[in-house]
């Protein structure tokens, strides 16, 4: 079954944001240079989506929501260089919405460039999943991409003013995937995962939006610390993965290869609608997988010679 | 009838010669030209000095040859005497003469002449019995120089070098010659004598310390006679002294051979004669020089069906000398006739590899020049493989086993250990990627095309890996061919239909290297 989640893209409408330095006697002198240093403060408005990840309604939903201390990773234009890091501060009363505030590294900083923001890594990649949706290593912390774009307005002294509202956006869907060999599920412990496209993005670039993308011989892996169990499955702890389909028809076939606890094959594939990143969950907890196994043919099986 | 009578004969004297033949051989052990061998031998250019000029140098922009008249080298004899300059190697009309030497005087070079035996520069009384053609050289002892060439060798070859010898000036008088083999230490042209007339310079031109590995097994006669002149009787000699104390040597020509062993990394190895001390024109006489490779390039590997096969280059040119292998603790005489001046491929049996890791291979003459090869895989193996349909997917499939080797699969390739569940035999990773297959694990491997080639999937010999397969396998193998002693033997084949699994083995015995399971 698959349901659909919350994670819409949202305007960032919030009150003009400054560039302040975090020397306020610096303000009264005019003019001299921006110092390397600065403070970014954004007041996180209505809408802003990054966020952490959570489970609601009977597992068939999942929520978003800021958690104290996220990052988000602030980009200058053209040099692709991580300039600075912000730090959620969530809203108490909704935690859709949150305070981001960090140094950044003012340096060269001018009107009129635009600035990336990147939520939650410095780097844009979906390689090392290991099929969780929170925790450590998980989604939630390492591949739950969103991406924001401000522009310099002004370059004061003592403040940098950027654009007053702008939009984060999801960059990939998250699948939650079960699979089962006849009517038992697989004890799953790692997943191979192509594509009949072959539009699975393994890296992206922040500010140019170039992607890599995994290949038929080199495919998509996540590896859990610890096979899953029936009692998982029950749970909904199934395996969720992040993964941003470039894939551009409507639709695609997804093709699994998994090992489960005791390292035998299944193979399986399944046809994947295309999904918009504004509505970015997929659920498929029943997949079927045939097993990598032979027959032995006893007599009266005519005898071979060996290949 | 008597025409048939004669050809049964024939044909039972050649049977019993190729029976013969065979067990000579070794039980078993074949002998095979290696004709994918790029290996060039060593061989000395010109040691007959028929090649003229041999040498040339130049003194105020004239040159000088070895031979007054190259074009025409049976005419006459020459001396590169009396003018100043240093004498080399030259190549002339396309033929290269070979030799070089150190000798630069400043004002006299009479090292050496040159003789024929139709008009020669001296009457020696050898010219009636010049051991190679008509043609030698005369080498004068003025002072201390060298005679040599430089020659493309390769570590752990080893080289059989022959002379002929004599001298023009018996007894006292005589001034000794050596024979020095090693890297070179110099850069051939920097012998430098003194202003003031004769120096000696003895220094050696080769790297005698670490290179003193310099045998010869004593000398003969033209005749067959033991000389007594004083070569000295030790193995490894850092120079060989031709020392003549009898006027023997002065009647007649003499033979020294010996072998010689080429040190690891010594890619190019001076050999030739140093004249010891300054007796003006007291010569010596040298004819019929060879310095060739005798066994060459050899390497063993161990076949993954336990056979060694040894590859090396043989250069004897007597077929009644035989190749000595040692494995463990039995010698193999083999009969390399069908593979003289070639290289070659010698496959021993498993049976008779027995447990030994490592050959030793030398001449039946010559067990002081031993070579030793480990018995090591091959880098890279390639197995056959058949195409087959599994869950739907066009793929290739093979079995293997190796006692003691690891093997990286090619991407595309993927190995599996079984086991039995419900009847079924059911395949299972090893490691992480299934594309390791560590020693003693006996597999079924699933290849997409990409990764076969020719209907074969090469892979590649692993120094070692961590890789542990998943206890329990079902699938086992051996690495010499096996007859299960009861029990049902199950091996992955396709039935008339196609349809593949595992089946009863048809006959007794599985291939060395193919998995199988056994049911009791």
């Amino acid at each position: 079954m698959i349901m659909a989640a919350l994670l819409a893209a949202m305007a960032w409408t919030g009150c003009k944001d400054t560039l302040e330095t975090d020397d306020p006697s610096a303000r009264e002198e005019k003019p001299v240079a921006v110092r390397d240093s600065v403070i970014l403060t954004l007041e996180a408005g209505k809408g802003i989506d990054t966020k952490a990840l959570e489970l609601v309604n009977g597992g068939q939903t999942l929520n978003a929501f800021w958690t104290p201390g996220e990052e988000v990773h602030v980009f200058a234009s053209g040099s692709g260089t991580c300039i600075g890091t912000l730090t959620a501060t969530p809203n108490n009363t909704d935690k859709t919405k949150a305070t981001l505030k960090g140094n950044i590294s003012a340096t060269g900083l001018a009107k009129d460039q635009t600035l990336t923001l990147l939520f939650p890594k410095s780097t844009w990649s979906y390689e090392g999943q290991n099929g969780k949706l929170t925790g450590e290593g998980s989604i939630a912390s390492s591949y739950d991409f969103a991406r924001a774009q401000v522009i310099i307005e002004d370059v004061e002294t003592t403040k940098i003013t950027t654009t007053k509202s702008t939009t984060f956006e999801n960059q990939q869907s998250i699948y939650r995937f079960g699979f089962r060999y006849g009517a038992t599920t697989i004890r799953t412990k790692t997943l191979l995962l192509t594509s009949d496209q072959n539009k699975l993005a393994k890296t992206v670039n922040a500010i140019t939006g170039a992607n890599t993308y995994f290949a038929s011989d080199v495919p998509m892996t996540i590896e859990l610390s610890t096979a899953l169990t029936a009692d998982q499955a029950a749970a909904h702890e199934l395996i969720y993965v992040a993964i941003r389909n470039d894939n551009t028809t409507e639709k695609d076939t997804f093709s699994f290869t998994i090992y489960d606890a005791d390292g035998a094959t299944y193979k399986g594939s399944k046809e994947i609608p295309k999904v918009n990143l504004a509505s970015p969950f997929v659920s498929a907890k029943t997949i079927p997988m045939d097993r990598l196994e032979l027959s032995q043919y006893a007599a009266p099986a005519t005898p071979v010679t060996p290949l | 009838m008597k025409t048939a009578g004669f050809l049964q004969h024939a044909a039972m004297t050649l049977l019993l010669a190729l029976i013969s033949a065979a067990l000579a051989w070794g039980q078993g052990i074949t002998v095979a030209a290696d004709n994918t061998s790029t290996y060039v031998p060593t061989t000395i250019i010109n040691g007959s000095f028929d090649n003229e000029p041999w040498m040339v140098y130049t003194y105020n922009d004239v040159t000088y040859y070895s031979c007054p008249d190259p074009t025409n080298i049976d005419t006459a004899s020459s001396s590169l005497d009396n003018e100043s300059g240093y004498a080399k190697n030259v190549v002339f009309n396309g033929v290269d003469g070979g030799w070089n030497t150190t000798d630069r005087t400043i004002w006299r070079s009479s090292l050496f002449e040159y003789t024929n035996s139709i008009d020669g520069l001296h009457n020696y009384q050898h010219n009636s019995s010049i051991p190679q053609t008509d043609k030698y050289v005369e080498m004068n002892n003025y002072h201390s120089c060298m005679l040599y060439q430089d020659l493309t060798t390769y570590g752990h070859d080893v080289i059989r070098w022959t002379l002929k010898h004599a001298v023009t000036t018996a007894g006292d008088d005589y001034q000794p010659i050596r024979v020095e083999i090693g890297a070179p230490n110099r850069d051939g042209e920097g012998h430098i004598i003194n202003a003031s007339g004769w120096a000696s310079d003895l220094n050696p031109q080769i790297d005698l310390g670490s290179k003193a590995i310099f045998r010869h097994n004593g000398v003969t006669d033209k005749d067959g006679k033991t000389s007594t002149i004083g070569f000295g009787s030790a193995t490894d000699l850092q120079y060989l002294r031709l020392h003549n104390t009898d006027a023997d040597h002065k009647s007649g020509w003499w033979s020294a051979q010996g072998v010689y062993s080429i040190p690891e990394g010594q890619t190019v190895t001076r050999f030739g004669f140093i004249s010891e001390a300054a007796k003006q024109n007291q010569g010596n006489l040298l004819d019929a020089i060879t310095f060739s490779t005798l066994i060459g390039n050899l390497s063993a590997h161990q076949l993954i069906n336990g056979d060694v096969e040894l590859k090396g280059y043989w250069g004897e040119t007597d077929t009644s000398k035989r190749l000595k292998v040692v494995l463990g603790s039995t010698t193999h005489d083999i009969n390399m006739t069908a593979v003289i001046g070639k290289n070659f491929r010698i496959t021993i049996p498993a049976a008779m590899v027995g447990s030994a890791t490592s050959v030793s291979v030398y001449h039946q003459d010559h067990a002081e020049a031993t070579v030793n090869a480990e018995c090591t895989p091959p880098a890279t193996i390639s197995i056959s493989a058949t195409a087959v349909n599994v869950l739907g997917e066009s793929k290739y499939v093979t079995t293997f086993y190796n006692g003691t080797v690891d093997y990286q699969l090619p991407p595309g390739a993927l190995a599996y250990t079984a086991g039995k569940v419900d009847e079924k035999v059911v395949f299972y990773r090893i490691g992480p990627n299934s594309d390791v297959i560590p020693a003693k694990t006996a597999v079924i491997i699933l290849a997409d095309a990409s990764a076969v080639s020719d209907g074969k999937i090469t892979m590649a010999k692993l120094d070692s890996t961590t890789i542990s397969p998943r206890e329990g396998n079902l699938l086992t193998g051996s690495d010499t061919d096996y007859t299960a002693p009861s029990g049902t033997v199950y091996v992955l084949g396709k039935d008339d239909g196609g349809v593949l699994g595992f089946y009863p083995l048809d006959g007794n015995t599985v291939p060395a290297g193919k998995a199988y399971y056994v049911v009791n």
